[in-house]
């Protein structure tokens, strides 16, 4: 029952509502997904760790939304939800002079070119941004007054992200792998020390805290070929070996690897694709795309889809490292064959819960809200890594496959999974039911 | 110095400096293959199937082989070509060579062509070619072949006939006589072609495979049989082999193999068992090892008799290269490699020094020479004919594959651009790598291990791709000419104009005739004894890389005048030769009726090994200090075991007490009649929690007449405040310790040592506590300690104005007592890390900082430890003071110090300790951008590339804001050195290099060899520096003998007897009844005792 009512709401929510009252459209949504896919490329670009890229995509969507506030008090805004966001005031001339559209893309460049490590990459973005402005019949006073605006709410934004905690992770403690077999190790071929072991204190955008959806322990490892461990252990090493096609194009298309070490000698480069955070960032633009939403709510729907992430990388994160689980790699090499690789290259990071499954569930039900259940559309975010599109009949039937992709990869086990997703649908239902709607 | 000795040394600076000022002709000259009429060139052609990634050793280019085919008195030079043929050129005298390898047929057959190696495998006094077959080849394209010389210029192919057709993918092959039967047998080098760096390597190490492994072959009757197996050769998959040396390195008379292999897989260092086995012992003689080990080159360098070894990688000399090169540091890929038997590899060219019992000492980095990029061979041979063996290294790499920007932004941006084209995408991509050749490089000994780099004078100043190489005098003028094997450039001839520039030195030639079908005598070992040192020099033609030179032993002399010359010969008899003129050719053949000559005389050594039982072994935990503050230079935690010692139960016998660690308490030891020690439990150090105690001394605290303990708690891996940084003070009841807990102030610091003196006068004895560090936040340390006794055992902190100084000393290692003065007042010495020597006067009981006055020179240095003694007899203390030496990678000077600018720069909470030092002249950030930006997020924006970070100072990386406020530290000087009191003054005098070979942490002296003058022992190592300084394991506990005036001399470890293994943290001298002991305590290790 409670389904039908999450899809009429969101219905009616794609269909009508805030945000329409603009008159004439120079930006839209394109523009939107266009220039968040650019900040991706720089992402893409600088390696940028899946927690990490998560976290940007929050304060750069945040800051997009928050611009829209400015001009349409009926657009939500995410001041008073998320924790510790003030409101942001500006002069109401300013937000005369200023054009909301052209603010909004503006936003989504300036938050990405001051954050990203490589957000010097976009700064020809934004100088083309003007021109365009221009092209399409703005004065040069309204860019400016624009400008001036945007510059107003994005360092409004980044300093509310600068206290989040990020920036005291450099000093913390660096990872020491323990010796245990049941312990976490680096892994070939890199070996990779764990990546971000305290991005449990990082401050979630909306949860209360890092642990307050902990999923249930992950099995306990053992050797015993009777217990739950050695059982799902025994089930990667199995399907490795008589993994269809389809599971491995599953598997590849969901691998969001960034940075797949490739070794030949004293060769060494990395084939990079986007992380999981990005691929969803991504299917929400083709959500948005096909809805043909306006450019506010283009604006919520994405915000409302990074931060979900991002606190579900915070949960999913404060997991893998209190339990600190070893991959099936590490332990199928020694319990099982010592000449055994997985399919994809395993993550420099503790195995349980799936990062993967948490976060794919938590978009997907966040999209799920939006855009209604039996969403149908066409993946092609993937393309430009050489992987063919998928087509989904629904956000649900996509995250289902994201997570057990993770499996046919050889890089989890089944429990880190089915936990995952538990744990993923739990942060999307509050982070929805905390959502501000008008 | 006396006057006269000062003016001739005035006098030489001067003439130093004018030939400086006057253009000095250069060593080496090429000469144009024009004149010669070689023409020779190792062309590369890159096809989308055959490439670096098709074939990882692509690049490694090929080789040379010398010797005289013809039997004309010239050496005659044959060049190896990877993928066209190889070309033999004789030598017609006056710098003309003739192309004969048509009319010879030494092309050799279609493949990918690799080593060369010269012999007479036949045994009829003819130069046999043996050559080398690589490559992404099926195995019959890779079989080597063997070119036999039918005395005609004409040669024919006899590999599989005799036995020698090796099919494995190999680098290079030696011939030697290992079962000394008088013929040549032979080892081939081999590599593996499958990348294995993905697999789980100590699992693939106990595999065995034929075509990655080396080989050995006995020569039975001209006849080869494959022995690897039943000799204990390893022929594992992870076999990388790139370089082999032949030498004797024990001097048993029987030759031993040194086998570099690239990758995980460790060297390899024979020993011959002299029963037809090999028995693999690196991991014993050597404490480290080049990673990515490529040629290398054994050879008496310090003319002590043994044989050194150097091997090369592929660490690049300047900050930019080193930057955008050098791959981050990764404890946990080390430790992995460490834990499954691989061994300390780090990426730098390393120079074994030979101990002569079993021990090498690294000293690369002390010598010089650790740093000469991508390098392929170094050929140890004496090229300006002063007695001292020079080092001349080939380098270059045909695409900078390790790039960091190509590793991390472009390999994935041109994978993208070619997207589509899938057949040759991969090949297309690699064309986009950069090619940075580098000059060669040529080291001048200068004896004494110091090394000039004179590679830009010499001749090798232009920047080149260069693999084999070989030295011969080609025209024999009496000194060593040069052949070098470039990719993709003709191959040249350097002259060497030593002579032609009037500046000939003094040499000596051998051509050497061996016994039965070993006619040219390889493996006899030539001994030239000369008033000013002796040179060997054994016959083995194979050295650098791919190459060999079957030639005639060519020796340089320091003197004009020859005493004697031994050889000895591959039987292992000995001969001598007497009237040997200097810069003549002299034949010498084996004769038979040769006598045994006996064997030097068994040395009796200073220390023996003592057998006392000491039943203590240090155990301390698995720590790295490096997570916690990834830019500190070493760790500070593996400080112990640290020692003091006392007679705590009066029966006149000295007892030892062992600070404890996190995992153990501390330990009493006591002393029986025997000589043995007995541990003592006591209930009082077993119930107090465990701490890392950094050291403590015993004293009669409460006037009672006994001693009692105060022990200091320090360490790094703890937080601010904790309890477990409380020092402690132990009250002895009739050998009972018992804490005495309200006696000392509440204390959190993190100490390092304590020292006690009455400093008041009163009559009892007070005490000054080190700080180190604060936990976490190095390089901050809070203020030392003073704390005053009541005479009852009681202690408070002195009234700040006694101890002004305290404030502001840091990062605190050692102290000492001592009454400079002579006003009745005991003084304190204070050192430590990034600090001066201070002197601290005692002015009725107030300290006052006087180090200007006695320790003029000013010397900020890593200090560890102090010692004090009378050495030069004059009735008042000298100072030995430990300080970090000279075998690292930071070079300082007082114009080029180590800079340390910390602060918490981008507001984070944490301390960012940012160390500058001086490489090629101006100074630069020891961190790599990885590192760097992991410490400040912010930087991230400012070095988005290795590129754009890879030539930053400390100005492009702070702000001047930042610069303006941080705080500074300098150090200068690293040398561990003697202070001599002279009325007050201490003044700095130098000590002899060897006490330089590693940071000194423990320092003893006494009259060891009983000669009733004062000697000096020092001992240290550190186990746990940044991967980019590594690990420092030179000293095996060095002796410097006194002359009693404050003169010392080094008595090399065969003959002091001492060989300490790992990291020494403290050394005890302990009066017995039967003789006296010295006790070595070493981290993570029992103790090691030796009596004297």
């Amino acid at each position: 029952m409670k389904k039908t009512i999450v899809f009429v709401v969101a219905v009616i929510w794609v269909n009508c509502g805030f945000g329409q009252s603009q008159n004439k459209i120079r930006f839209g949504t394109n523009d939107y997904v266009v220039a968040l896919k650019h900040a991706t490329d720089v992402m893409v670009n600088d390696v940028t760790s899946p927690v990490a890229a998560s976290r940007y995509y929050g304060y750069i969507n945040l800051a997009a939304n928050e611009t829209i506030a400015r001009f349409d008090n009926q657009h939500p805004s995410f001041v008073g939800i998320v924790k510790g966001l003030n409101n942001i005031t500006v002069d109401d001339k300013l937000i005369e002079n200023s054009d909301s559209q052209l603010a909004v893309i503006f936003a989504l460049y300036k938050t990405a070119t001051r954050l990203l490590p490589s957000g010097y990459l976009l700064k020809k973005n934004v100088d083309s941004l003007k021109l365009v402005a221009k092209k399409r019949k703005l004065t040069s006073d309204k860019i400016n007054a624009t400008n001036e605006l945007v510059d107003k709410v994005v360092e409004h934004v980044l300093k509310f992200a600068h206290a989040d905690g990020f920036v005291k992770l450099s000093g913390r403690r660096r990872f020491t792998p323990k010796t245990s077999d049941e312990s976490w190790q680096p892994t070939a071929p890199g070996f990779i020390s764990a990546i971000e072991p305290y991005w449990n204190t990082l401050r979630p955008f909306i949860l209360d805290s890092c642990s307050q959806f902990d999923p249930d322990p992950p099995n306990k490892y053992s050797a015993d070929p009777n217990s739950g461990f050695y059982r799902e252990l025994k089930e990667v090493y199995e399907l490795r070996k008589k993994l269809t096609k389809e599971q491995a194009a599953i598997a590849m298309f969901w691998d969001c690897n960034p940075f797949a070490l490739q070794q030949v000698g004293h060769l060494e480069f990395g084939i990079k694709k986007i992380s999981p955070g990005s691929h969803w960032i991504g299917i929400t633009g083709i959500a948005c795309k096909k809805q043909k939403l306006s450019l506010s709510r283009t604006a919520y729907a994405h915000t409302m889809v990074s931060i979900g992430m991002s606190d579900a990388f915070i949960s999913c994160w404060n997991t893998k490292y209190k339990y600190n689980r070893v991959r099936p790699e590490t332990a199928i090499k020694k319990l099982l064959d010592r000449n055994w690789s997985p399919l994809l290259q395993t993550p420099p990071f503790p195995e349980y819960t799936s990062g993967h499954s948490v976060i794919s569930t938590t978009a997907s039900a966040i999209l799920t809200h939006l855009f209604g259940d039996h969403y149908s559309y066409v993946d092609n975010t993937e393309e430009e890594f050489g992987l063919t599109s998928r087509k989904f009949i629904s956000f649900a039937a996509a995250s289902k496959e994201a997570a057990v992709s993770r499996l046919y990869g050889g890089i989890h086990f089944r429990d880190a999974i089915e936990n995952g997703v538990k744990e993923g649908e739990k942060i999307g239902k509050y982070v929805i039911k905390a959502c501000p709607v008008k | 110095m006396n006057k006269e000795l000062l003016s001739l040394h005035i006098l030489f600076l001067i003439a130093c400096s004018a030939v400086a000022q006057a253009p000095q002709p250069a060593l080496f000259k090429v000469v144009p293959n024009g004149e010669t009429g070689i023409n020779f060139a190792n062309i590369l052609k890159e096809t989308p199937g055959l490439n670096i990634i098709s074939y990882e050793y692509f690049y490694n280019g090929g080789g040379v082989g010398l010797g005289d085919f013809n039997n004309d008195g010239l050496i005659d030079i044959y060049f190896s070509g990877n993928m066209q043929p190889g070309r033999l050129y004789l030598n017609k005298g006056n710098w003309k060579f003739e192309d004969i390898t048509s009319k010879a047929g030494v092309g050799g057959k279609k493949g990918w062509k690799t080593g060369v190696s010269v012999a007479d495998v036949n045994g009829d006094g003819l130069l046999d070619i043996y050559l080398c077959y690589s490559g992404p080849l099926d195995r019959d394209k890779r079989t080597n072949e063997l070119y036999i010389n039918n005395g005609d210029l004409t040669f024919s192919e006899n590999a599989a006939k005799m036995g020698v057709a090796d099919s494995g993918f190999s680098t290079q092959a030696v011939f030697f006589d290992y079962d000394r039967d008088n013929d040549l047998d032979l080892f081939v080098v081999n590599h593996n072609n499958k990348n294995l760096r993905n697999f789980d390597a100590s699992f693939v190490k106990k595999m065995i495979d034929p075509d990655a492994g080396d080989h050995l072959y006995r020569n039975d009757n001209n006849i080869f049989k494959d022995v690897t197996t039943l000799a204990g050769i390893i022929s594992n998959p992870l076999g990388y082999g790139l370089g082999v040396s032949v030498t004797d390195i024990n001097n048993d008379g029987w030759p031993d193999l040194y086998v570099t292999n690239d990758y995980v897989e460790e060297d390899y260092l024979y020993i011959n068992n002299h029963d037809g086995t090999f028995s693999e012992k690196l991991k014993d003689q050597v404490g480290h090892l080049s990673s990515f080990s490529m040629g290398c080159d054994v050879a008496d360098i310090n003319n002590d008799g043994w044989t050194d070894i150097f091997t090369l990688d592929m660490l690049p000399e300047d900050n930019k290269r080193q930057k955008l090169l050098y791959m981050p540091d990764n404890y946990e890929l080390y430790d992995n490699q460490v834990k499954n038997g691989f061994h300390h590899q780090l990426m730098r060219n390393m120079l074994q020094l030979n101990n002569g019992n079993g021990t090498f000492s690294e000293v690369g980095q002390l010598s010089g020479v650790f740093c000469t990029d991508w390098s392929w061979a170094s050929l140890l041979a004496d090229f300006n004919n002063d007695g001292n063996k020079d080092f001349f290294i080939t380098n270059g790499y045909g695409r900078d594959m390790t790039n960091r920007d190509f590793v991390k932004f472009y390999g994935n941006e041109r994978m993208k651009y070619l997207r589509g084209e899938p057949s040759d995408n991969m090949f297309r991509m690699l064309q986009s790598i950069p090619v940075t050749p580098v000059h060669n490089y040529l080291y001048l000994n200068n004896g004494n291990l110091q090394f000039s780099d004179v590679s830009l004078t010499a001749g090798f100043d232009k920047p080149s791709l260069s693999n084999g190489a070989a030295y011969a005098d080609l025209d024999n003028d009496g000194d060593l000419d040069l052949v070098v094997n470039h990719l993709n450039a003709q191959a040249e001839l350097c002259r060497n104009m030593l002579v032609e520039n009037g500046n000939g030195g003094n040499w000596v030639q051998f051509n050497i005739k061996g016994k039965g079908r070993n006619s040219y005598g390889v493996g006899a070992a030539v001994y030239v004894y000369t008033g000013q040192g002796t040179m060997k020099i054994e016959n083995y033609p194979v050295h650098g890389f791919q190459s060999s030179m079957q030639i005639p032993i060519h020796i340089g002399l320091p003197s004009p005048k020859i005493d004697s010359v031994v050889v000895r010969w591959t039987d292992g008899k000995r001969e001598l030769f007497k009237n040997i003129k200097v810069n003549t050719t002299n034949n010498i053949s084996y004769q038979n009726e040769l006598s045994d000559v006996v064997l030097e005389e068994h040395l009796k050594t200073v220390f023996a090994p003592s057998s006392v039982s000491f039943p203590y072994k240090h155990i301390s935990p698995e720590t790295n200090d490096f997570k916690a503050q990834p830019l500190m230079p070493a760790m500070i935690s593996d400080y112990g075991p640290r020692t003091t010692k006392a007679d705590v139960n009066k029966d006149g016998l000295e007892d030892i007490f062992i600070c404890g660690t996190q995992l153990q308490p501390g330990q009493l030891l006591l002393q029986q009649m025997d000589g043995n020690f007995i541990a003592n439990s006591q209930p009082g150090f077993t119930k107090d929690p465990l701490t890392d105690d950094t050291d403590a001394v015993f004293f009669d605290a409460d006037n009672d007449g006994d001693q009692d303990l105060y022990v200091v708690s320090g360490g790094y891996n703890f937080n601010q405040g904790d309890v477990e940084l409380q020092d402690r003070l132990y009250i002895n009841t009739n050998g009972q310790f018992n804490r005495s807990n309200a006696s000392l102030p509440s204390e959190q610091l993190s100490g390092s040592c304590v020292r006690v003196a009455d400093i008041d006068n009163d009559g009892d004895v007070d005490i000054f506590v080190g700080s180190r560090v604060v936990p976490g936040r190095y390089p901050e340390s809070p203020e030392s300690l003073l704390l005053i006794n009541n005479g009852k055992g009681e202690f408070t902190n002195a009234p700040s104005a006694m101890r002004t100084p305290l404030n502001s000393l840091g990062m605190v290692t050692d102290a000492a007592w001592v009454d400079v003065d002579s006003d009745g007042r005991k003084d304190l010495i204070v050192c430590g890390e990034w600090m001066k020597l201070y002197l601290l006067s005692n002015k009725n009981g107030t300290l006052t900082d006087l180090s200007d006055q006695y320790f003029p020179d000013l010397l900020q240095g890593w200090w560890n430890r102090l010692e004090l003694a009378d050495m030069d007899g004059d009735g008042d203390l000298d100072l030995i003071a430990g300080n970090w030496g000279l075998n690292s990678p930071i070079k300082v000077s007082k114009p080029e110090p180590a800079i340390m600018f910390y602060n918490d720069f981008d507001n984070n909470g944490s301390i960012d300790p940012l160390i500058c030092y001086y490489i090629q002249g101006k100074s630069y950030p020891m961190a790599s951008r990885d590192e760097m930006t992991d410490q400040m997020f912010s930087l991230r924006q400012k070095f988005p590339t290795y590129e754009s970070y890879s030539d930053a100072t400390i100005s492009d990386i702070l702000t001047p804001e930042q610069l303006k406020s941080a705080k500074k530290l300098s150090a200068d000087y690293f040398e561990t050195t003697y202070f001599e009191n002279n009325k007050g003054v201490f003044e700095a005098k130098k000590l002899p290099l060897q006490a330089n070979f590693f940071p000194v942490y423990a320092i003893s002296t006494g009259d060891f060899d009983h000669d009733g003058k004062q000697d000096i022992i020092l001992a240290g190592n550190i186990d746990h520096a940044r991967i980019k300084i590594g690990k420092i394991d030179a000293g095996y506990g060095v002796l410097l003998k006194g002359d009693g005036k404050g003169h010392f001399e080094y008595i090399s470890q065969l003959k002091s007897g001492l060989s300490v293994k790992g990291c020494t943290r403290d050394l005890i001298k302990v009066s017995g009844r039967k003789n006296d002991r010295v006790i070595f305590t070493v981290n993570e290790q029992v103790p090691v005792i030796y009596s004297y």
